[in-house]
Order: C-alpha cells, then sequence, then structure tokens
C-alpha cells in the first residue's frame, strides 16, 4: 500500500514475513463481523466512546469569529486517543496467536494503552522507552509498570522516542515467530499505517455525526496536531473526501523553524526512507536522521506518517508550524476559560484554532481534535516555567 | 578488478569482511581494510554509517557512530573504494542503508561506485517486495543488489529473491541483528539447501560468526561466509594479531 510515492516496506528481510501475516490477517479482520464488534465493544464499554464533540463556548467568544469545538479524545479510558489504536491491535495480536507485544513509546502515551490492552486482554507486554523519555515522564513508567508490563530502557542514540523504535524494531526481528509489535502511530512499513487509520478513523466518523447533530451542516474546518500523525490521520479520514471542509495539520516547530530544534517534517525536512516507510524526515544533507524536537514529547519523532506526506503534497491537507511558546499560551488559554487541561500535543492544535477562528464568520465552525489531556504534562510545563522566571 | 565470482571458484570458501568507512578517521579505516586484505579475505565489504542503522548490533553501530562523528559521507566511501581498487584487485561491495544512498543519488552512487571497483549493494532495509526499481538502475551500471535471505523468509519467497540473484547470497544466519548471538548450524544447513534449490548463485552466510570453529562448520553448508563484528571489536581491543590468525588459518 503506497501513498502516492510514499509508505512502501523497507525493512529487513526478517521482517518481511511477520509484515505480510499481519497484511493477510488485517485484511481478513477488517471485513470480519465478530472482530469489528468485539472492537466496537471495547471502545464503548472500555474505553468509554463515544467521547463527546463539545462546544466550546467561552474559547469561541474569547476569540470571536467561528464556533469552535473540541473533540474529546482526552476523556477516553487512559487520556488519550492511543487507546483506540492499542486495543485494535491487541486483538490483531490474538487474533494471530501471539501471546506478546511490544511497543515504543516516546511520552509514555502509547506505552500506556499498550500495557491497558495487554492488561485487558491477557497479553505479555513490554515497551521501549528512551532513557531521557522515561526520566521525563516518570510516572508513565510507573503506571506501565502498575499495569504489568516491562519496561525497557533504550541507551541508544539520543536515548529518545527514534531510538526507541529502532531497538523495538531489532527486538522484533529477534522475537518475530511469538511477538506482535503494536506500532503507536502513522508510521512504519505497510499495513502498519493503515491499520493505525483504520482504528483511529472512529474519531472522524463519530464527529461527522456530532457535528451534523450540532450544526446540520459539516464542519468548516478541522485542525488537529501531528507528530508521526495517528490522531490526525483517525480525524481526517471520513473529511478527505468531502472537499468543502478545510483541514490543518499542526506540526511541531519547537524553538522555531529556523532554530535547528523542532519537529516540522513537513515544513522543516526533505523526502527519505526510515523505519520502513518513505515520508517527509527530519535528516541533513547527507541523509543522516537528525533529532526531533518539541516541548511535547509525543510530537518528538523525526518523520511523519506516509500519508500525511502525499495528502501534504497533493494540497488536500494544510500543515502549518506551532511553536513551544504558541502552544503553551494556547494550553494556559484551554485551562483558564474552559477548565480543560490538554496535552502539550493537542495544545499544539488548539494554538492554532486560536489563531484562525478570529479570521473566520460566526456562521463556520472548527473542530480542533483535543487528542489527550494534560496530566502527564503538568510537570514539564512546571520546569518550563521555572526556567523562564 | 577480480569479479565477485572468482571469490569462490574452484569450490573454495570465500572469507567476506568488513570496514566501517570512517571508523577511526578515513585513513586508519583505509589501514583497516589493507591490513584485512592483506591477512587473506576474499571479497571486502566497505559499510557506509547510518545514523539509525536497524539491522545492527551494538558493535557496528558504534563503529558507524564513530564514523559519523569523523563526518564520514557517501563521498568518503567512493573514494576509498577507489583507493583500494587502485592497490589490490579485491572484490568489493557496499553495505548502505537504503536513506544515505538515496540522498546522495541512487543513480549517481551506482555510477560513481561502479567506476570504484564496487560490484555490488547490500541494503538491509531494500527488500525484495521494493527491490525492482532500483534494480533496474543498477544493472545499467553493472551494480548488483545482493539479495538477503532470513531464517524466517518462506521457501515461496526464497525462490522468487534468487531467482535472478548475482554475485552471492547474503543469508542472514541469525533471527536477530548483526553481532550477537551465534547462528544454529542446523537451521542455516536448512535455509541453504532450500536456496541452493531455486539458483547456483553462492550463498554467504553472516551475523554471529565469530571463530575459526564457526566458519568451519558452516562452511560445510555455505560457500562463504562474513565476519564483521568479531573484528570489529578485536581490532577495538588492539588484538590485530587474532584477526590475522583467524583469517590465515582459513
Amino acid at each position: 500500500m503506497k501513498y502516492g510515492e510514499y509508505g512502501g516496506q523497507y525493512i529487513s528481510e526478517i521482517l518481511m514475513e511477520a509484515v505480510i501475516e499481519l497484511e493477510e490477517t488485517f485484511t481478513r479482520l477488517r471485513s470480519d463481523q465478530a472482530f469489528i464488534e468485539s472492537f466496537n465493544y471495547y471502545m464503548k464499554q472500555y474505553v468509554g466512546r463515544e467521547n463527546p464533540l463539545y462546544y466550546a463556548e467561552n474559547l469561541s467568544k474569547k476569540c470571536g469569529g467561528a464556533k469552535i469545538y473540541l473533540k474529546r479524545e482526552d476523556l477516553n479510558h487512559t487520556g488519550a486517543h492511543k487507546i483506540n489504536n492499542a486495543i485494535g491491535q491487541a486483538l490483531i495480536a490474538k487474533s494471530m496467536g501471539k501471546e506478546k507485544v511490544i511497543a515504543e513509546t516516546g511520552a509514555g502515551q502509547h506505552g500506556v494503552a499498550t500495557a491497558t490492552a495487554s492488561a485487558l486482554l491477557g497479553l505479555q507486554c513490554k515497551v521501549f522507552m528512551g532513557e531521557e523519555d522515561m526520566r521525563r515522564q516518570k510516572l508513565n513508567v510507573f503506571k506501565m509498570e502498575l499495569l504489568g508490563t516491562e519496561v525497557v530502557p533504550v541507551k541508544s542514540g539520543s536515548r529518545v522516542l527514534k531510538d526507541a523504535t529502532n531497538e523495538a524494531l531489532k527486538y522484533w526481528a529477534a522475537n518475530i515467530e511469538d511477538t506482535h509489535y503494536i506500532i503507536g502511530s502513522a508510521i512504519g512499513p505497510a499495513p502498519y499505517p493503515e491499520i493505525v487509520k483504520y482504528f483511529q478513523k472512529i474519531i472522524g466518523r463519530e464527529t461527522l455525526a456530532q457535528h451534523f447533530e450540532h450544526e446540520g451542516k459539516n464542519p468548516t474546518a478541522i485542525i488537529a496536531c501531528v507528530g508521526g500523525g495517528s490522531n490526525a490521520i483517525g480525524m481526517f479520514e471520513p473529511f478527505i473526501d468531502l472537499k468543502d471542509v478545510k483541514l490543518y495539520g499542526i506540526e511541531a516547530s519547537g524553538k522555531g523553524l529556523h532554530s535547528g530544534a523542532h519537529a516540522c517534517s513537513i515544513n522543516g525536512g526533505k523526502i527519505g526512507i526510515l523505519h520502513g516507510t518513505k515520508t517527509y524526515l527530519l535528516q541533513d544533507e547527507a541523509g543522516q536522521i537528525e533529532e526531533a524536537y518539541s516541548i511535547s514529547a509525543g510530537l518528538d519523532y523525526p518523520g511523519i506518517g506516509p500519508e500525511h506526506s502525499y495528502l501534504n503534497d497533493i494540497g488536500r491537507v494544510k500543515y502549518h508550524p506551532i511553536s513551544d511558546a504558541e502552544a503553551l499560551e494556547a494550553f494556559d488559554i484551554l485551562c483558564k476559560n474552559e477548565g480543560i487541561i490538554p496535552a502539550l500535543e493537542s495544545a499544539h492544535a488548539v494554538a492554532y484554532g486560536l489563531k484562525l477562528a478570529p479570521q473566520m464568520s460566526s456562521s463556520e465552525t472548527i473542530v480542533i481534535n483535543l487528542s489527550g489531556r494534560g496530566d502527564k504534562d503538568v510537570e514539564t510545563i512546571k520546569e518550563y516555567y521555572d526556567e523562564k522566571n | 578488478m577480480r569479479k565477485i565470482n572468482t571469490a569462490f571458484e574452484n569450490n573454495k570458501k570465500a572469507l567476506v569482511s568488513y570496514v566501517m568507512v570512517g571508523d577511526g578517521g578515513f585513513e586508519a579505516s583505509l589501514d583497516y581494510a589493507r591490513f584485512l586484505i592483506k591477512s587473506g579475505i576474499d571479497l571486502l565489504e566497505l559499510g557506509m554509517p547510518f545514523s539509525d542503522p536497524a539491522a545492527d548490533g551494538e558493535t557496528i553501530l558504534n563503529a558507524g557512530l564513530r564514523a559519523l562523528k569523523a563526518k564520514t559521507t557517501f563521498k568518503d566511501v567512493i573514494r576509498f573504494a577507489k583507493i583500494i581498487k587502485a592497490e589490490t584487485d579485491i572484490p568489493m561491495v557496499v553495505m548502505t542503508y537504503l536513506n544515505p544512498i538515496y540522498q546522495f543519488g541512487f543513480e549517481k552512487a551506482c555510477k560513481l561506485l561502479s567506476e570504484s571497483g564496487v560490484q555490488g549493494l547490500i541494503i538491509p532495509d531494500l527488500p525484495h517486495e521494493e527491490s525492482a526499481e532500483f534494480k533496474l538502475v543498477a544493472e545499467l551500471y553493472e551494480m548488483h543488489i545482493i539479495p538477503l535471505i532470513a531464517l524466517t523468509t518462506s521457501e515461496r519467497r526464497v525462490e522468487q529473491i534468487v531467482k535472478e540473484s548475482e554475485g552471492f547470497i547474503y543469508l542472514v544466519a541469525v533471527k536477530g541483528i548483526t553481532g550477537t548471538q551465534r547462528p544454529d548450524l542446523k537451521e542455516v544447513t536448512l535455509m541453504s539447501h532450500k536456496i541452493k534449490k531455486y539458483t547456483k548463485t553462492p550463498v554467504v552466510a553472516g551475523f554471529g560468526i565469530k571463530s575459526r570453529e564457526d566458519v568451519l562448520e558452516f562452511n560445510k553448508v555455505v560457500d562463504g561466509v562474513v565476519i564483521a563484528s568479531r573484528f570489529i571489536d578485536l581490532r577495538e581491543a588492539g588484538k590485530m594479531d587474532e584477526i590475522k590468525a583467524i583469517i590465515g588459518f582459513l
């Protein structure tokens, strides 16, 4: 499965048979009524879906212009959209007869989601996490351990998400026969980006119906933050063919696009191949992968899902940068005006919404995907302000 | 320059080794290659460092990081090959991940490497299913894309992969990464037989082969072996005599 020239299966031969098996299983399961029902059951009874599409009246009034709606993925069990995919893929693992799963994690959200799904479905789980991220996200490490997962510290490279992904791939290569790798974002070799989109599209489909209930029409614009891009691709999925709906993906520009400290694969990178897929990447002239930076650990990845690269090139989605400072300001505004503490990732999407809304009319609407809640970020934010003062 | 197939002539078992270009600096890595050649290896693999080497264990990963610290680029690999070509007639192949060669320009790389005496490319993250467009370009410059077979590869895919193979076939002898566990003779034997059902191209086993005993044992079922990580470790430990002894013995 390719998206224009993007995507593909650029992985070592050792992984090929497992990926082919996964592809065959997924193709079978996506039209298997019992599988779909079981996924929907857990989404409703366990994750707590559907979550609201909330009209943020205070925020809308403050901005002036378009009405702002928030899709409340932050209200899911475990506090983010990641659980949708983790449960879906854990169910796939079970269908393949694999008792063990592994995952990579940056901020720890996908790790916690996978640990949760594993506890629920009786799978043995190992999560690979960079040592630096473990330090930044101690609470999530402890949560995973409470859930019965082994967190494996990754000491190679710069000890962050990219390195955790490398190590997870290596471990998978050595344990391919009894282990399924649950990739957390819309990245990796085919069919992963397609699988992740399949389980995350529940976000967009609910939004489409809920918005129609509220407004009797489609939203004017939709905004989602993009690291690897799983919440965004899930949100965009039903809207891609609805050409009157404007779609915005928000990349983290960290300390600025020209600072060398950002995570803008599309706005600041170029096409290359990493972790099995061809897509926009942060890299130097020689094709060595560069470190991504964002205050939000979940956006801190040097690539982007291949379908986003395609949607960018054909102009269907516009990808815009939002800096640390802008995200923090939006974070603060959402806390104070709506009583919602968003994840720093989601605060990037909110920040773009705050820019966009005043340029639109009151008869238009914006949906912002509030992909996660901010409990995990409270310490990071405190550190940021302490350093500043 | 000898062709790759001369390394396997008259049922000779080939010993392949590896140098990470730029590891210890360009000149030092060049000296290491000269040392390996002089000690008697039959085929030389030149490694292009990559920041995210998904198939490599700690030894080669660290060698790559040292080479990157020394600012090694694809141009250095070409220059390296050119120097070796001027000095000896040993067949050479280049091992690189896809992104560095893609950024350099795949066609340009094939052309310049070919002119510098390199006859094959080993690209661990370019499986058969993605290789067609690259093969078409490589062929224009008589550059072989060396296929990799894993112990997990199904017989159906073994057949597809080796059918039109050239140079040699790289049998990844362990389920895992370079330089870690020792391969299992039984598994390697089985896979080697499967491969040989479908091709006459020589089969070389690599990943995890460390000692002269390993080499003797695996050479019974394949046409040659690669020792890479083990020699890098010995080089790092300053035990050049030990490398020489293993190569010389064979």
